[in-house]
C-alpha cells in the first residue's frame, strides 16, 4: 500500500511536471546590433539596392554561416539566404558619404531554431559600392564583415546574377499568415508588422486569414475564437464574431502587443511598405463575407493603382460552403481574382485565376500542365521542410507556394534553378 | 467461594467468545451507501494574470458551488460538482466607459477524501462553460463563450454534523482553467443535505 501511495505521488507530480513545462510558441526578438557603422549614412534607393539581388559565394573568412547565400532586397532590407540550414540575414543599410562606402548592419539566424547573432557588412567604394550607386552594376560588390561575439571575420563576393529561367519565371513565395512561422520572427501571425517584414524573410507575397467581426468588418485572423496562441490574455473570451471591431481593438491584442488588425489596414500596409505582389485571402467562410470584402479589396486595388503598385489578391475559395458564399456574390468575381483549393476543375468551374492544393496531394503534374494551357496557376501549401520543399521545386511545376519557412524556398529557388 | 470463581471465570470465557462472534459474524443489515447533496456560497480572489488591462480589474467576486456526492464507508466518495464562480469583473475608467465581467460555469467530477472525521479534502476535473459579458455606453451588450476542456478544482474542508440529514462547514477551494489560464481562490460557506 505505501509502494502504491508512493506511486501515485510520483504520478501526480509527473502530470504537474508535464502539464507546467507546457510551452507555447514564442516570439524571438533579434539581438541588439548597435549598429554603429549606420551613424550618419546616407538613405539608398531601394531601387538601387534591388541591383545586388544575385548569388554570393563566400570569398573569405569563417564558412559557419555557409558557403554560398542568395540576395533579395525587400523594400527597406537586405537579405541574404544561405545554403546552410536556412540561415537568414537580415541587413540595414546606409551610404558612408565620407568614403564612399555602403554599410549593413543587422542579424542572422537558423531558420529552424532560436540561434542568432549581429553581423555588419560593409562594401568599400573599390569594392563595388561606387559601381552599385553611379552604375547599379553589382558584379564587382565584395562585402566584408563581421558576425558574432567575439568576431569572426567573412567576406562575401557577387558570383552571378540569378538565372535566365528564374528571371523570367516568377515564382510567388507566400508567407503563411502574412510571416513564416517557423523563422520564430518577432511578429505575430496575421499582424500589420507580420505583412511589413516578411519581405525581408524571403516572400514576394502573403496568405491571411479572414473572418468578420459583428459589424462585419474583415478582420485578419486565423482561428474563430481567442486563443493565447494567437492572442495576449486579456478580459474578452470567445468568438471574434461576438465581438464589434472597435471593442477588438480597445481590448484585444495579438502576441506580440499590436491590434489585431482588419484586412484594410493589413492591406494598405501591404501596398505602402513593402514590394510585395501577391495576397491570398484565407476566407473562413462567414455569411454574406464577399460582399464585406468586396469594397476592402476594391479600395486596396484602387489605392495600390494610385500609387503605381502592382498587386494581386486573391480570395481562397477553400470549401463548397465558401464557393456558395462567392456565388451569392457575382460582382466580386467579377471583378477580383480568386483561387479555389478543392480541384482543378472547381477552380475551372469557378473561373479562378489560380489553384491552390494541399502538398499532400503530391505533385500533380497533369493538373498543373493542364491549369497553364488554360492560364490558371497553381500554388501548393503549405510546405515547411526542406526535404519537401527541395523535391517539390525540383521536380514539379507549380508556380508557388504558401511556406512557414520562406528562407529554404528563397535559397532553393533562386540558387538552384 | 470457590463456586463464584467458577462464575466469573464463566463470564469471562463467555464474553470473550461473544466478542469473538460478534467480530466474524457479518452484520445481519448492512449499512446503505449514502448520498449527500452540498452547497455552498462565499467570496473569491482571482489571480490577475492579465496581460492587457489588468489594472482595470476587480479580483474579489464570489462563487456558488454545489455538488451531489455517492457517499459509501470509505474514506473516499465522488460526486458531479457545477457552480457559477464570478472570476472577475473589468471596469475601465470615463470616457468609454465598458464593463466586462468574465464567469465559469464547471461541470467535474469530484473525488472527497476524509482526513478526519470533520476534515476532508476534494479534487475535480472536467470542463467548464467561460461566459463573457461585455457592457459599453455606445454600443450596447455583448456576449460571449467559451470552453474549457481541461479544468480542476482542489478544496480543503471542514464539517461539522449538526444531525444524520444536515450539515455545515466551510472550505477553501482553488479552481484552475486552463482555457485562458483563469485561477481563483473561493472561501465557501457549505451546507450538506444527507439521504
Amino acid at each position: 500500500m505505501r509502494i502504491n501511495m508512493k506511486h501515485q505521488h510520483t504520478y501526480w507530480l509527473l502530470i504537474l511536471i508535464i502539464f507546467f513545462s507546457c510551452n507555447k510558441n514564442k516570439l524571438m526578438f533579434p539581438p541588439v546590433n548597435p549598429a554603429d557603422n549606420l551613424v550618419n549614412t546616407q538613405a539608398i534607393d531601394n531601387a538601387v539596392m534591388k541591383n545586388m539581388e544575385g548569388i554570393y559565394s563566400l570569398s573569405d573568412g569563417s564558412n559557419s554561416l555557409g558557403t554560398q547565400f542568395v540576395c533579395k532586397v525587400s523594400k527597406t532590407k537586405v537579405s541574404f539566404f544561405s545554403n546552410q540550414s536556412g540561415i537568414v540575414c537580415i541587413l540595414s543599410y546606409g551610404l558612408n558619404t565620407s568614403d564612399g562606402s555602403i554599410q549593413f548592419a543587422g542579424f542572422w539566424r537558423y531558420a529552424e531554431n532560436a540561434t542568432q547573432g549581429t553581423i555588419n557588412f560593409s562594401i568599400a567604394k573599390t569594392d563595388g559600392a561606387a559601381d552599385l550607386i553611379a552604375n547599379g552594376v553589382a558584379s564587382n560588390i565584395i562585402l566584408k564583415g563581421v558576425f558574432n561575439s567575439p568576431q569572426k571575420a567573412i567576406s562575401l563576393k557577387y558570383e552571378r546574377p540569378f538565372s535566365q529561367y528564374v528571371l523570367t519565371h516568377e515564382f510567388i513565395i507566400l508567407a503563411h499568415g502574412t510571416i513564416p512561422l517557423k523563422t520564430n520572427s518577432p511578429f505575430a501571425v496575421n499582424s500589420v508588422n507580420g505583412v511589413i517584414h516578411s519581405e525581408d524573410y524571403g516572400s514576394n507575397g502573403i496568405e491571411t486569414d479572414i473572418q468578420l467581426t459583428k459589424d462585419y468588418v474583415p478582420i485578419c485572423m486565423h482561428d474563430d475564437s481567442f486563443d493565447d496562441r494567437l492572442t495576449l490574455k486579456g478580459p474578452l473570451y470567445g468568438d471574434f464574431s461576438d465581438f464589434t471591431f472597435d471593442i477588438l481593438e480597445q481590448y484585444a491584442r495579438l502576441i506580440d502587443g499590436e491590434k489585431i488588425p482588419s484586412l484594410a489596414q493589413e492591406l494598405q500596409a501591404f501596398v505602402d511598405s513593402t514590394t510585395m505582389k501577391y495576397v491570398w485571402l484565407d476566407v473562413k467562410g462567414d455569411e454574406d463575407i464577399f460582399k464585406y470584402l468586396e469594397p476592402v479589396v476594391g479600395a486596396a486595388y484602387a489605392h495600390a493603382k494610385a500609387v503605381n503598385r502592382d498587386v494581386v489578391i486573391f480570395a481562397g475559395l477553400p470549401s463548397d460552403d465558401v464557393i456558395t458564399q462567392y456565388k451569392k456574390q457575382p460582382s466580386y468575381g467579377a471583378q477580383f481574382p480568386c483561387l479555389c483549393e478543392l480541384s482543378l476543375q472547381d477552380a475551372i468551374d469557378n473561373n479562378c485565376q489560380f489553384f491552390g492544393p494541399r502538398f499532400t496531394m503530391g505533385l500533380l503534374l497533369d493538373d498543373v500542365n493542364k491549369g497553364h494551357t488554360l492560364g490558371i496557376r497553381t500554388i501548393s501549401w503549405t510546405l515547411s521542410d526542406n526535404t519537401t520543399i527541395l523535391d517539390y521545386l525540383q521536380n514539379g511545376k507549380f508556380d508557388g507556394f504558401i511556406s512557414d519557412n520562406t528562407p529554404y524556398v528563397v535559397y532553393d529557388y533562386y540558387a538552384l534553378h | 467461594m470457590y463456586l463464584k470463581r467458577i462464575i466469573i471465570i464463566g463470564i469471562l470465557i463467555n464474553a470473550c467468545l461473544m466478542h469473538a462472534i460478534a467480530q466474524t459474524t457479518k452484520p445481519t443489515k448492512p449499512k446503505k451507501s449514502k448520498f449527500a447533496v452540498y452547497a455552498g456560497f462565499g467570496p473569491n480572489y482571482y489571480f490577475n494574470n492579465l496581460q492587457l488591462g489588468k489594472q482595470y480589474v476587480n479580483d474579489f467576486n464570489y462563487s456558488f458551488a454545489g455538488r451531489v456526492m455517492w457517499e459509501p464507508e470509505h474514506l473516499l466518495s465522488i460526486g458531479i460538482e457545477s457552480g457559477y464562480y464570478r472570476l472577475y469583473t473589468f471596469n475601465t475608467p470615463q470616457p468609454a466607459q465598458v464593463h466586462i465581467s468574465n464567469s465559469a460555469i464547471p461541470l467535474q467530477i469530484i473525488l472527497s477524501m476524509k482526513v478526519s472525521p470533520a476534515f476532508y479534502v476534494n479534487f475535480s476535473m472536467g470542463q467548464s462553460v467561460l461566459l463573457n459579458h461585455i457592457h459599453t455606453e455606445n454600443q450596447g451588450d455583448l456576449n460571449s463563450s467559451g470552453f474549457s476542456v481541461a479544468d480542476f478544482s482542489g478544496a480543503i474542508g471542514y464539517r461539522h454534523k449538526l444531525n444524520n440529514r444536515f450539515s455545515i462547514g466551510a472550505e477553501t477551494k482553488y479552481y484552475y482553467s486552463s482555457g485562458f489560464v483563469d485561477r481563483n481562490v473561493a472561501l465557501l460557506f457549505v451546507g450538506g443535505y444527507h439521504f
